[in-house]
């Protein structure tokens, strides 16, 4: 939905078949997607069954959610790596709050420091026009080292609704995955939808014209900045509640590199402009089921390493083949 | 506006600053004739072992006084964040370092030049070729005490050839190894099939890792963490699975307080091979002493001691030794 803007004043009349060249570049991701599965599926009689696939999606969650916000941040051609630490000290100040206030209580307080970390990054990137990539590298440094003087030792044992609504299913379906439904499908109605989805797309190609067009594009990036340490929080909320304890040490370490993944694999570039969330859901999915059937295989350590990345630069180079030829046919 | 956007924000970067700047170098005292300076880096920071490890070397540094500590802020074995601090001290002239090197070999040109410059070169966990000395525990043992107890567990309850176990490795920790490789060789012995040996040192991981295995073997029973974290994050799996906790041995390494206190509520996590935190804080510091003054005992091994609901006493004693 949102290339159509990035192509609008391309031609329209496409001969039958460059249309079915393209349909069958955009089905790369798909089916390589379906023929890991496949795979997998042939080699552990474990993998392609509904608990399975259920799992997946669940332990896919907080990556998704994330995922979600940072893939919009990309379209508007910015980047946050701090994610990983916006977690641990949401989750961090949420356990902390669960046992001196109750749940509702650390639920507000993760959700505002995640928020307020956004914020940060907003004011900073926005409004001053910092670097992204450098302010977001401090924020993970020093949001990581806030999480651990909050909290040396893990906090742990909180209240059981924390871990009742971590395990929960509704329809036979985790919490947390209709939490993450939820989220992507907000954030395709917002994209579908709202003006502010065109707004992105148009600050990614081109914030100068998107601001001499009456776009407030400071506000803007302010607010996706400010959106995705909300979402960080929600994603530390969900993993503290599956963990019911949060090690400031490891919650969420190295999430901002599987998020960064997701979103290069769904197709987004690092200079934005342009990107499906539908694709992003199949990047976090790709690297859901990498994961589930290196682990059914046992696979040993060092291998299982090489197989992820043969996978990962595979996927990125059929993903890239897919842009050069969509680029190219055009 | 501007300017207020600046001063809100600079105001911001303060106080996260102060938090990310926490270490725990405390001075010496002043009345010292000389002053130990002795820099520790291991290469797991963000485990809660470590953390708590860090905080009683700096309080056993306090008690013998006259001495410096300084910590490197290493997560995730990332070597070149380990090579980096150590350097540093090295060019800053420390007395000894003490180190877990994520790679020995990739460390030994700076151990060279540290010893050439009268630095003295210790390794923690594992003896090191050329080093001036070592303080460490025995991994093997380690790797002994879980695999044996849940040996015996399995043959007491005559569960061989009825259920499977999974192991969690640390395989960028190669001189640990005896804490899987222990466990590897005696399960096997004992009637049970090891569906799995994956790296896995958080609770995260280890939650997610028994999760898939449950899924893929029901009959999945035995879970022997690398650290304690990663059997920590099992256990959960296993709970919110509805397993009967009396079906099930979890068995972990390192005796951190929330594994301790996991067992001493008694359920699934049956033991931890609980290294003694004074013993080895203490034999980190004094060691480091000895090495640079050249007397005394240089190479030590903290005791290993299985923390089980055997000896609710001594449960008790390393759970209150660690604050808990």
């Amino acid at each position: 939905m949102t290339e159509v803007l990035a192509t609008s004043t391309r031609p329209t009349a496409a001969v039958p078949l460059r249309s079915g060249l393209l349909t069958g570049i955009d089905s790369i991701m798909p089916v390589a997607t379906v023929g890991l599965m496949v795979f997998f599926a042939v080699r552990e009689s474990a993998f392609l069954t509904a608990d399975n696939l259920l799992l997946v999606a669940l332990q896919s969650a907080p990556l998704m959610v994330v995922a979600v916000g940072a893939a919009l941040l990309l379209m508007c051609g910015y980047i946050d790596l701090s994610v990983g630490s916006v977690i641990a000290v949401s989750g961090v100040c949420a356990g902390l709050t669960f046992n001196a206030a109750g749940v509702p209580a650390g639920v507000l307080v993760g959700l505002c420091v995640g928020l307020a970390f956004g914020v940060l990054n907003g004011l900073l990137i926005g409004y001053l026009g910092l670097s992204p990539i450098i302010v977001t590298l401090g924020v993970l440094a020093a949001g990581r080292g806030l999480a651990q003087v909050l909290s040396p030792d893990s906090l742990y044992g909180f209240p059981d609704a924390v871990l009742e609504f971590g395990s929960a299913r509704v329809l036979g379906v985790a919490n947390l995955v209709w939490i993450a439904v939820a989220v992507v499908a907000l954030g395709g109605l917002v994209m579908a939808m709202l003006p502010v989805g065109r707004h992105i797309v148009a600050v990614g190609v081109n914030s100068r014209a998107a601001y001499l067009s009456g776009i407030p594009v400071r506000r803007l990036v302010f607010g996706m900045y400010a959106l995705v340490g909300l979402l960080s929080a929600v994603g530390g909320l969900m993993i503290v509640s599956r963990l019911d304890s949060a090690p400031s040490g490891t919650l969420g370490a190295g999430l901002e590199i599987s998020v960064l993944t997701a979103v290069l694999l769904g197709g987004i570039p690092y200079s934005g402009g342009k990107g499906h969330l539908w694709r992003v859901v199949l990047g976090v999915w790709l690297m859901g089921i990498l994961t589930n059937g290196i682990t059914l295989m046992n696979v040993s350590s060092q291998l299982s390493q090489v197989l992820t990345g043969l996978v990962l630069v595979l996927a990125a180079a059929l993903e890239g083949i897919r842009s050069w030829l969509h680029r190219s046919s055009h | 506006m501007a300017r207020r956007v600046a001063g809100a924000t600079a105001t911001a970067l303060v106080v996260l600053g102060v938090g990310a700047c926490g270490s725990g170098a405390a001075a010496a005292g002043g009345d010292c004739a000389e002053t130990y300076e002795i820099g520790l880096s291991h290469p797991v920071g963000e485990a809660a072992f470590v953390k708590a490890l860090k905080r009683e070397v700096q309080a056993q540094a306090d008690r013998i006084g006259c001495v410096e500590m300084l910590f490197d802020d290493t997560q995730a074995n990332d070597l070149e964040s380990q090579r980096n601090t150590v350097e540093t001290w090295v060019t800053q002239r420390v007395d000894a370092v003490v180190v877990l090197p994520v790679d020995a070999k990739a460390l030994s040109p700076l151990q060279e030049q540290a010893q050439s410059s009268g630095i003295k070169w210790l390794t923690y966990a594992t003896p090191g070729e050329g080093a001036d000395g070592y303080t460490g525990f025995d991994n093997v043992l380690s790797g002994d005490l879980v695999g044996r107890a849940a040996a015996d567990w399995i043959t007491e309850n005559q569960l061989g050839g009825r259920v499977t176990a999974a192991i969690s490795s640390i395989s960028a920790l190669p001189d640990v190894r005896g804490r899987w490789t222990q466990p590897e060789q005696l399960i096997p012995a004992a009637g049970v099939e090891v569906v799995s040996l994956q790296d896995c040192a958080d609770q995260t991981c280890g939650l997610e890792q028994a999760e898939v295995l449950l899924n893929a073997h029901p009959d999945l029973r035995v879970y022997i963490g690398a650290n304690d974290d990663a059997a920590l994050g099992a256990l959960k799996a296993f709970e919110s699975r509805g397993i009967d906790p009396g079906e099930v041995f979890i068995a972990g390494q390192d005796g951190n307080v929330e594994a301790l206190k996991a067992v001493r509520a008694g359920g699934a996590y049956r033991l931890s091979a609980a290294i003694d935190m004074n013993d080895l804080a203490r034999a980190i510091v004094q060691n480091s002493i000895n090495a640079v003054t050249g007397t005394g005992e240089t190479e030590t091994e903290a005791t290993v001691v299985p923390a089980s609901l055997d000896d609710p006493a001594r449960l008790d004693a390393l759970i209150a030794q660690l604050g808990g």
